[in-house]
């Protein structure tokens, strides 16, 4: 659940290096559209499960880096019933910690451990997943193929295989990343030589914000299971600095 | 008709031609050449024998629909100490190289499922494995964690704690790529490269259905060349001729070939039922060949037959009325099936009707075509012949004696058999079909011990309202569900959304025990389970929280138990309150329903079998009455083969339904033949008694060849792997040797009282124009009533000069003359003096009908036809046509009366 929400506030942006150089040039420039803090107004998870059902959660998400450390902080606002709910991680450079607050239990819980592949609020997306869209590209071998176009746009294609017994079961990880401005426009991850799951951001979705970009818009497909998420962000903010509250183990939960 | 008799027999080469044409298109439908791939499909899963509309059927796909397959491969191994580092280590491993499988979607197992109760204010969330890994001072705590957790106490580790499973989840791998892929090699090769020599056990529908495959694949290959080389060497020792062995081999060939080719176009799947078809056409298809080869070689001894055609034409007319009657009731038989609610029976029902059809077909067209092309033309005696007549005759004289004796215990039977036949229950063993030693069941008793059960069902509780299922009343509801089912002795674990909540409630509340519960509100529920869930409560609830899956783990197999609790269950689903709605499903209930629904369609199912057939014996034999005689040897070894099931305790299931409509079919042939040839033989020769010796020693061979054929045919089954297919061989065989038995006593025995008229008697019989009009005795029938009457009686051809009635005899028949001219005449001191002449109409010797001496001589003037009765033909006519007797009484008395008043007026 952690990685999904640093994923979420940094989602398509690289924070990995690769030993080609044009490869690195692709990666670096992904990585310009990383802000330092980050105020996700609104965000909403919609999963769409086999049958057509729909779970919609709403909330807001603060983010900040700090020494290339992601700390983010997700309020659930909606549906009533979940409503206060709050989570809380943290980068560490040995270990990754997560708080979450549930109104139910009204406490705050350390959250140990993590299957790479479990599905995060029950959506499409799992730990392993937002971990490769985070860290694009890393825990592999990177190399960049031949150019391609996605709806009528031109990309680059880059294809990591990753490092067996590393976070991720997958055995190819696709990406094709707008030229312009760096935001992949899909991501393919293959179980074997099939696409397990399938990342896309539709290229209207790509706004700019000064002088990076961002999408608002995106969604998950597990081809295997037949589900998808979508996500979609309406209106952030870069303020200047975020209170250190925002990102306290005992009081990440009442902050506003 | 004729016409193309005749072609057919002028150009046997154009007919044998345009068969090898056929039968290559036929090839190329069943065989793709570029592929090099059989385009014919294998279906093992019994479950898919239900129709696609069915309610159970659509429980199914809904809780594929809503929560992915079900039916996971469970591989089960044993360590001497699980918790141990090395143990743990070896069961990660494992875990990883099973998730490398191709097409293995997840694995479930020690290494991938949260130990929530591992930690106590933290919530852990890693597996056993992780944690084993993290710090191994942990493990020591892992036996008490796992026997806390319900979800994984007895399911991922057994009770004893030596065996750990691992459940594959896989992604749509058919039968055919899991036998192609060798699964089972692979998962035992990844389990001995890991573990070493660690027992090891794998189980699972889709194992079970993949050994179903081979097996039903391994039944084809033996069945198809075994009966092919047993009926046939039958047929090179019975006839003695290598041509027309291979006449026949080439013509069953192209039959089973044709009838695979319509089950590709037809798209019919070889499955439990339909995988029957291929060895049941090789032996119909050679049942019918004997009929052809035995008038084949009857044609090689007719003197006055010149040339193939001529031959051939004889040959064709001789066995077309026979087979073409074989082939409508064991298709009448057959297609009674077609009513049949699950699609499995009705495409057997389609299939083996082509087949049968096919079967005819080729017997009288490529037969004939074929033998007159290369077969002998050697009169010689075929074997055992002598003996046959001798034993028929002795035989008939048998029957005849103890006829009465015969008949009764043939009727006695039939209730008998049916207060057996009462016992008879539906049911089917699904893994218990195989040997003891096969690998695939060893391997699903071993785990069924294990961990007290193998196979799963699962329950389906819908409400069709949002957050429903987050309702702590509706959730207690469930949750006594679950606890009435723990009790029950086939359950050996229930797992549900219910359980998974409780656990994740304890877990966030410091792992105490006092919090394994049910939270007091739904948005206490809800939050637990949206933040609390994992890879396995998707599977277990779905993200509405509307619709929730409980497995249900249970330790017996086959269909009797299994629907014993699951009508124990249905009835405590019932008692669940609105808006819980529930519905059970799984692999091995709707295994149980086919069986059920199979048992349910039986009786049907026979009933119109033997209402169809009896329909077509009452039109050939022109009587109800005689239909239902013609009946009476073939329901006799239906009912005691129901009666034998009840006795011995044998269930009723996918393969051993078939058996009755099958013998109904191929039985009642064999009365046909035997009636018929009785019928021309007691119209010839006049007398029943004789017929009866004569007819059985006609078809007592011919019979006794086929049945031994068809009976040898059927008993090859029970080489097959699959109990089933082998209590099919070893009761069709049974029932088919009790048909002959029948056919050779009880209808010798019926047919001696028997006078039967045929259709085609009827068609053939010429009484000249409109003999209802023309001879007085006739007056007021219809034509075929007039036929009738004309078939009960025996109409003779007499030559011309010859003396038909001769004067002071005792004699009791009375003769209408059909056509030609007759003199009366008496013998006067030495004189001739005629009486009269007659004509057509004319009736004579009636005196001798009321006891009187012949007072005239009668001589044919002109050859003449005549209709000769007496008082027992009479009497017989009164019984089983009243209505056409007493028209001739009337017309007899009108005769009489006229011709006393034609006396009185001559004397006045």
């Amino acid at each position: 659940m952690k990685r999904f929400l640093m994923g979420l506030a940094c989602a398509y942006a690289a924070a990995a290096s690769a030993g080609d150089a044009a490869v690195d040039k692709v990666l670096e420039c992904m990585r310009g559209n990383i802000p330092q803090v980050l105020r996700v107004q609104e965000f909403e998870i919609n999963s769409v499960d086999r049958t057509g059902g729909e779970r919609l959660l709403r909330g807001r998400l603060y983010a900040m880096r700090e020494s290339e450390l992601m700390r983010a902080m997700v309020k659930i606002k909606s549906p009533p019933d979940l409503n206060n709910a709050a989570y809380l991680i943290r980068e560490g450079k040995d270990r990754d910690d997560m708080f979450v607050f549930l109104p139910a239990l009204n406490r705050v819980r350390r959250i140990m451990g993590g299957n790479a592949d479990s599905p995060l609020f029950g959506t499409d997306l799992s730990y392993s997943d937002v971990k490769q869209i985070q860290n694009s590209f890393s825990g592999g071998v990177a190399k960049l193929e031949k150019p391609d176009t996605v709806e009528n746009r031109p990309v680059n294609v880059v294809a990591l295989t990753p490092t067996p017994g590393g976070d991720t079961h997958y055995t190819l990880i696709r990406g094709w990343i707008d030229q312009k401005t760096c935001i992949p426009l899909k991501i393919e991850f293959y179980d074997g030589a099939n696409v397990r799951k399938r990342l896309s951001t539709p290229a209207a979705a790509v706004k700019p914000y000064g002088n990076a970009w961002y999408t608002s818009e995106a969604r998950m497909d597990d081809l295997q299971a037949k589900t998808h998420t979508t996500l979609k962000i309406t209106g952030f903010t870069k303020p200047d600095k975020l209170s250190e509250r925002y990102f306290n183990a005992s009081s990440f939960y009442t902050a506003e | 008709m004729q016409a193309l008799v005749q072609w057919l027999a002028r150009h046997p080469f154009r007919v044998v031609g345009l068969c090898c044409i056929l039968s290559l298109g036929a090839l190329l439908v069943c065989f793709d050449p570029l592929a090099l791939q059989p385009r014919l499909i294998i279906d093992p899963a019994v479950e898919h024998l239900l129709p696609a509309g069915d309610a159970d059927r659509a429980v199914a796909d809904r809780v594929r629909e809503t929560f992915g397959d079900a039916d996971a491969v469970i591989v089960a191994v044993h360590f001497d100490n699980i918790f141990t580092e090395r143990s743990l280590q070896q069961v990660d491993e494992i875990t990883q190289r099973l998730r490398g499988l191709d097409g293995a979607s997840a694995v479930v197992s020690l290494a991938t499922v949260p130990n929530l109760l591992a930690q106590g204010e933290d919530l852990e969330v890693s597996s056993f494995t992780e944690q084993a890994k993290r710090n191994p001072a942990l493990i020591a705590e892992f036996p008490h964690q796992l026997a806390a957790n319900p979800l994984y106490n007895g399911t991922l580790l057994s009770k004893d704690g030596k065996v750990t499973s691992f459940a594959i989840v896989m992604n749509d791998v058919s039968e055919q790529d899991f036998l192609k892929r060798d699964y089972g090699g692979q998962i035992r090769k990844i389990v001995r490269d890991v573990a070493g020599d660690n027992q090891v056990w794998i189980t699972g529908t889709p194992v079970g259905r993949a050994a179903t495959t081979t097996a039903l694949i391994k039944t084809l290959k033996f069945t198809i060349p075994a009966v092919f080389a047993v009926i046939l060497l039958l047929l090179l020792i019975a006839f003695r001729s290598l041509r027309a062995m291979l006449v026949a081999a080439a013509t069953v060939g192209m039959a089973l070939l044709w009838t695979m080719a319509a089950a590709v176009l037809l798209r019919i799947p070889m499955n439990l039922v339909t995988a029957i078809v291929p060895p049941l056409v090789i032996t119909l298809g050679l049942s019918y060949s004997i009929y052809l080869i035995s008038a084949y070689f009857t044609s090689l001894q007719q003197q006055d037959l010149n040339g193939k055609a001529e031959r051939s034409i004889w040959l064709i007319n001789r066995a077309s009325v026979g087979l073409v009657l074989s082939a409508g009731t064991t298709v009448i038989s057959f297609s009674a099936l077609l009513l049949n609610v699950l699609p499995a029976i009705r495409h057997f029902s389609i299939l083996a009707s082509i087949g049968s059809a096919i079967g005819v077909a080729l017997s009288l067209t490529f037969m004939p075509a074929a033998l007159a092309i290369i077969g002998t033309t050697r009169k010689s005696k075929t074997l055992g012949e002598a003996k046959f007549s001798e034993w028929a005759l002795k035989l008939a004289t048998f029957d005849e004696k103890w006829r009465s004796l015969i008949i009764a215990i043939a009727l006695i039977l039939i209730p008998i058999d049916l207060i057996f036949a009462a016992r008879i229950h539906a049911g089917a063993e699904f893994i218990k079909s195989f040997d003891e030693q096969a690998l695939v069941r060893r391997d699903f008793e071993a785990i069924n011990t294990a961990f007290n059960g193998a196979n799963l069902i699962t329950i389906l509780i819908e409400t069709h309202v949002n957050d429903a299922l987050t309702d702590p009343e509706r959730i207690r509801d469930i949750e006594g569900l679950e606890q009435w089912l723990r009790q029950q002795p086939e359950v050996g674990a229930v797992v549900s959304y219910v359980d998974h909540l409780k656990l994740i409630n304890q877990s966030l509340n410091g792992n105490s025990a006092a919090y394994y519960s049910v939270p007091d509100d739904a948005s206490s529920v809800k939050q637990l389970l949206v933040f609390g869930s994992n890879d396995q409560t998707r599977h277990v609830i779905d993200s509405r929280f509307r619709t929730a899956l409980m497995t249900v783990r249970i330790n017996v197999d086959g269909s009797v138990p299994t629907a014993a609790l699951l009508a124990r269950i249905e009835k405590q689903l019932k008692a669940l309150p609105p808006p819980l709605d529930a519905n059970i499903s799984g692999s091995p209930v709707l295994a149980t329903r086919t069986v059920q629904e199979i048992a349910s369609g039986q009786f049907e199912s026979i009933a119109i079998a033997t209402f169809g057939i009896w329909l077509l014996l009452s039109l050939m034999f022109t009587s109800a009455r005689a239909g239902f005689i013609a009946l009476l040897p073939t329901v006799v070894p239906v009912a005691i083969y129901f009666g034998t099931l009840g006795l011995l305790d044998i269930s009723l299931s996918p393969t051993t339904c078939l058996i009755a409509c099958i013998v109904i079919g191929i039985a009642v042939d064999d009365t046909i033949q035997f009636l018929a040839r009785f019928n021309a033989d007691a119209r010839e020769r006049g007398s029943e008694s004789t017929a009866v010796k004569s007819a059985l020693a006609s078809v007592l061979r011919p019979i006794t060849l086929s049945t031994v054929a068809l009976c040898l045919g059927f008993l090859v089954f029970t080489g097959s792997e699959l109990k089933t297919q082998v209590q099919f061989g070893l009761l069709s065989a049974f029932t088919l040797f009790m048909a002959w038995f029948m056919n050779i006593t009880l209808t010798p025995a019926l047919g001696s009282k028997l006078r039967i008229v045929t259709l085609w008697d009827m068609l053939r019989l010429d009484l000249g124009q409109s003999p209802q009009h023309t001879i007085p005795l006739l007056s007021g029938l219809s034509l075929r009533q007039a036929r009738v009457f004309a078939l009960m009686s025996k109409l003779e051809s007499v030559r011309a000069d010859t003396r038909v009635i001769r004067q002071g005899d005792l004699a009791r028949d009375i003769y209408v003359v059909v056509d030609g001219t007759l003199e009366a005449w008496v013998d006067s001191h030495g004189e001739r003096k005629v009486l009269s002449s007659m004509g057509r109409g004319a009736v004579m010797g009636e005196a001798g009908y009321f006891g009187q001496r012949r007072t005239a001589n009668v001589d044919t003037v002109t050859p003449a036809r005549l209709l000769r009765f007496n008082s027992q033909d009479l009497e017989r006519l009164r019984v089983r046509y009243p209505w056409i007797a007493a028209t001739i009484f009337r017309n007899l008395n009108r005769i009489q009366a006229e011709r006393i008043a034609r006396m009185t007026s001559m004397l006045q």
